[in-house]
């Protein structure tokens, strides 16, 4: 039985109309088209389905879709404004921080959430922080490097 | 030496915005119109015989449209190379690991193909499991694999040199065993495709694909259709790692059930599918015995070496080869044996991973060599420089080396952690450990081996460049761009990346072996060679010079030592499109040509040009109450010739190196005694965190490749390699146990220190 729903994602708000069982990474990859939001594991235990929930970053694909009405959700389709980056984007553009890719909308959206409550933080907390977000390609150097840059940069 | 504007300068990634923006699309992205899902049934068993698969009831229930088994396929097998073509698309009669895939559905969404899974009813016959290479090589073993008769899936043994003599004239010699475990691959993004099938019978299959002409190759062979017949296009890949390269019975299943149904299917993974149930990396179990002068210079070494592979051959013969191969080297070693066998077993199948088998390999030897520097009281770095292989270099087994920039490597690397100092005043508990490695760029194999490019040069000036080698995160397109605008004498936003399609771009042997850089480098400048030639004929009676007169700079294309006498770069495509009416394409092949096909079984042949040199330091700190090893900080020492792009590179560097310590100390594929995976979520499958890895400094070596696009090697793959020893070696150099059966975990530092103290 399909329930009605109202989500707000990106500053958009959209009645749907699902399965209560569905999850957030599913209604926002399967019927919003917002693939931006990967999904591996569907067990909160990589990251890539990262989104943020009232500014807080969430596995997506451990929130019920019904769950996430009233909350203002942000994409990594949300974060850009036209052509121009988020700076965690730009930072993680400018340092390299990206290798196939996969991992990124979650790292970045972890990377965001974090550095809105930790202005100024060590390396060692910026890898505890993403530390839910496993990435196989670029050894994480590069993206601690990327988001003490874009600390850097908002001080 | 030569300035360059483009090449050796850290640009930005082509796709890096479109990433970072969440707009790459992946195989798991895709839709098409009236698409089904599939989904796949998978054994329970790791050995069984199949009697009877019965679907009737998945069939029946709506919004099933089909279900097909390994029945609905040909019944050719494939592989890697004509004698060692030993999978089939789905098992017909009978299953080989646990998780292999039986049957699978299509439906209209998920749930349904779910639900259709747990209406088909498969009677097995349930066979002895061969678990590890003991078991493979038992007298009277039940055989895994249906078309060999034998467990022993390959065998590669080779001498090159006088090994009893350089026994002989050895001071001192050591003989060690060592092991490594079962450990996946570890892409973040699972297997996924999806395929269409048009009204004439063609296919267009859409994957995560590391090397789509190989798993093109193959899927037509074994779908016994011509490869006209078949289209494949890459959209992004979220890693491959040697991973992606083969055809999966994702592919199959997804290409015959579209077949079947006429639309299209889209089958993408859950990550525990692909923990349990895809390739891995060998088992290993080897015996190495070093022979060394006082002074620590290697006289002969002796290995064997088994690795228990799975069910199927893959690319296990070249590892199998491989293993052998790169003991030859970073190391001189004058005379050396090897005896190497790949057996089969009802494990996950294995292809390789990053480093390939060069991995274990040098966990062996430089452990090894670690070992021989306490007993003989040689300072570990010492012992690497007397041994490291010079520039024009032949290695026993004739692999020739044109440029090592080795020594300085391991000169950098040991400065930046600080091993002088170190030695003076040891800390509790904190150790260094030292590997070098080396790593080809890109090996000679059989078949098709070329690289190709094309450049397509648009009205506008700017050059659309396609090549058979495929972006899979590598950063491979973006080298290429910097390569054709540095030849082309234009600025890099002037090169735009096309699309992997197997109807417009020219294949390539495959992504692997650090050989993209390379050959497809190569492959980028004599296209651009090609394009500037036939736009220089256009121009040149313009500028009353003869073509070859003509250079290319700065956006501008002029007389050779006259720069005024030119015209701008985008005046000339104007002319030869507007005047001529010449659309430019130029194209550029390359195939390292004077280098052997190497033999896999007497390992004879220079296997490859390029060979890029790392030494890597890592500093730990172990725990003596937890067994827990911390990973501090690691300096990769790391000749890639030319970088073309060092910040790239650093990224492939300390990528890989960080993959290799999860294999070091923390990841491991578990089995139970009838072959299932025990551990298949990352929940229980540890892969390195954020947390987990050190802090990574690279520091590029220049050196000149004469073979490489503008002196570069192939690279990224070296430090894989150098990695696992290096921890093991940090490990002993903290609190003097010495592990040799990978993973370390934290209960066999904890045993070893026990036996230690008892001792
Ligand atoms: S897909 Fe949600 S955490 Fe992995
Ligand atoms: S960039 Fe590939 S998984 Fe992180």
């Amino acid at each position: 039985m399909k329930q009605d729903i109202t989500l707000k994602v990106n500053g958009i708000e959209y009645h749907l109309s699902i399965e209560p069982q569905r999850t957030l990474v599913e209604v926002l990859r399967d019927t919003l088209g917002l693939t931006g939001t990967k999904k591996s594991c569907n067990e909160g235990e990589c990251g890539a389905c990262t989104v943020l929930m009232d500014d807080k970053p969430v596995a997506s694909c451990l929130v019920l879709a019904v769950s996430a009405q009233g909350k203002e959700i942000t994409t990594i389709e949300g974060l850009a404004k036209d052509t121009k980056l988020h700076p965690v984007q730009e930072a993680f553009v400018k340092k390299t921080a990206i290798q196939c890719g996969f991992c990124t909308p979650g790292m970045v959206m972890v990377a965001k959430a974090f550095l809105a409550e930790n202005p100024k933080p060590t390396p060692a907390q910026v890898r505890k922080a993403i530390s839910g977000n496993l990435c196989r390609c670029t050894g994480y150097q590069q993206i601690v490097d990327a988001i003490m840059a874009a600390a850097e940069a908002n001080t | 030496m030569k300035t360059y504007s483009v090449v050796g300068k850290s640009v930005e990634r082509t796709d890096a915005r479109i990433k970072v923006t969440g707009q790459a699309y992946y195989a798991g992205d895709l839709t098409a119109p009236g698409m089904l899902h599939g989904k796949i049934l998978r054994s329970p068993l790791a050995h069984g015989r199949i009697l009877n698969i019965d679907t009737s009831k998945a069939k029946a229930l709506p919004g099933v449209m089909a279900v097909i088994t390994g029945r609905d396929f040909p019944g050719i097998p494939f592989g890697t190379r004509p004698d060692i073509r030993d999978q089939l698309p789905m098992p017909i009669t009978k299953v080989h690991h646990f998780g292999e895939g039986v049957a699978a559905v299509a439906a209209v969404d998920e749930d349904t193909a779910e639900e259709a899974l747990d209406l088909i009813k498969v009677d097995y016959e349930e066979l002895p499991v061969v678990l590890t290479a003991e078991d493979a090589l038992a007298p009277g073993a039940p055989l895994v694999n249906e078309f060999k008769n034998s467990n022993i899936a390959y065998a590669s043994d080779f001498m090159f040199g006088d090994v009893e003599k350089g026994f002989k004239e050895a001071y001192y010699i050591k003989e060690e065993k060592f092991s490594s475990q079962r450990v996946s691959v570890g892409f973040i993004e699972p297997h996924a495709c999806l395929a269409q099938v048009d009204s004439t019978g063609r296919i267009l299959l859409q994957g995560s694909k590391q090397s789509p002409y190989i798993t093109w190759r193959h899927m037509c062979r074994a779908l016994d259709i011509p490869l006209s017949k078949m289209r494949i296009v890459n959209p992004f890949v979220g890693g491959g790692f040697s991973g992606k390269h083969d055809p999966f019975d994702v592919d199959f299943a997804a290409v015959r059930l579209a077949q079947i149904t006429g639309r299209p299917v889209k089958i993408v993974l859950n990550y525990d599918e692909v923990l349990a149930a895809y390739r891995q990396r060998n088992a290993m179990d080897a015996k190495l015995r070093i022979g060394v002068k006082k002074n620590g210079e290697i006289t002969a070494l002796y290995a064997e070496n088994i690795l228990e592979g799975g069910p199927i051959s893959g690319i296990g013969p070249f590892n199998i080869y491989y293993f052998g191969a790169f003991l030859n080297i970073p190391y001189k070693i004058p005379a050396i044996e090897y005896h190497g066998k790949l057996v089969y077993s009802n494990r996950a199948p294995c292809g390789t991973v990053r480093g390939q088998e060069i991995v274990l390999a040098q966990f062996c030897i430089d452990s090894l060599l670690h070992m021989v520097g306490e007993d003989l009281g040689i300072d570990q770095v010492e012992l690497r420089a007397i041994n490291a292989v010079p520039s024009n270099w032949v290695c026993a087994n004739g692999i020739v080396v044109d440029v090592s920039g080795l020594s300085e490597c391991i000169e950098k690397a040991s400065e930046k952690i600080g091993w002088k100092e170190s030695r003076k005043e040891k800390k509790e508990g904190r150790g260094i450990g030292f590997s070098c490695a080396s790593h080809p760029s890109g090996p000679r194999l059989g078949g098709h081996f070329g690289s190709a490019v094309m450049l397509k040069l648009l009205e506008d000036g700017q050059v659309i460049i396609t090549q058979g080698a495929t972006e899979i995160g590598q950063g491979s397109n973006t080298v290429f761009c910097q390569m054709a605008a540095e030849e082309l004498g234009l600025p890099f936003e002037y090169i735009i990346q096309g699309v992997s399609d197997s109807d417009t771009t020219i294949f390539d042997s495959g992504m692997f072996g650090d050989r993209a850089t390379y050959w497809d480098g190569n492959a980028t400048i004599a296209a651009a060679r090609d394009l500037k030639k036939q736009l220089a004929e256009i121009v040149a009676p313009s500028l009353n010079a003869k073509p070859e007169e003509i250079e290319f700079e700065n956006k501008r294309v002029f007389v050779r030592g006259e720069p005024a006498r030119g015209m701008d770069w985008l005046q000339a495509v104007r002319k030869a499109y507007y005047e001529k009416g010449a659309p430019l394409y130029g194209r550029g092949n390359w195939a390292a040509l004077d280098i052997d096909i190497v033999d896999w079984k007497t390992g004879k042949g220079n296997l490859v040009h390029g060979l890029d040199f790392i030494a890597t330091a890592i500093e730990v700190a172990v725990d003596r109450e937890t067994g827990q090893v911390e990973l501090i900080k690691a300096v990769h020492g790391d000749d890639a010739g030319q970088p073309i792009n060092p910040a790239m590179l650093e990224g492939q560097v300390n990528g890989g190196s960080a993959h290799m310590s999860g294999h070091a100390l923390w990841e491991e594929s578990l089995y139970d005694e009838k072959g299932r995976v025990l551990n298949y979520s990352w929940r229980d499958y540890k892969q390195p965190t954020a947390m987990d890895a050190p802090e990574y400094h690279v520091e590029h070596i220049h050196t000149h490749d004469p073979y490489g696009p503008f002196g570069a090697k192939g690279a990224g793959e070296a430090s894989s390699c150098s990695t696992i020893a290096a921890i093991a070696n940090g490990i002993y150099d903290a609190i003097g146990v010495r592990i040799k059966e990978l993973p370390i975990t934290p209960e066999k530092i904890l045993k070893g220190l026990k036996e230690k103290e008892g001792k």
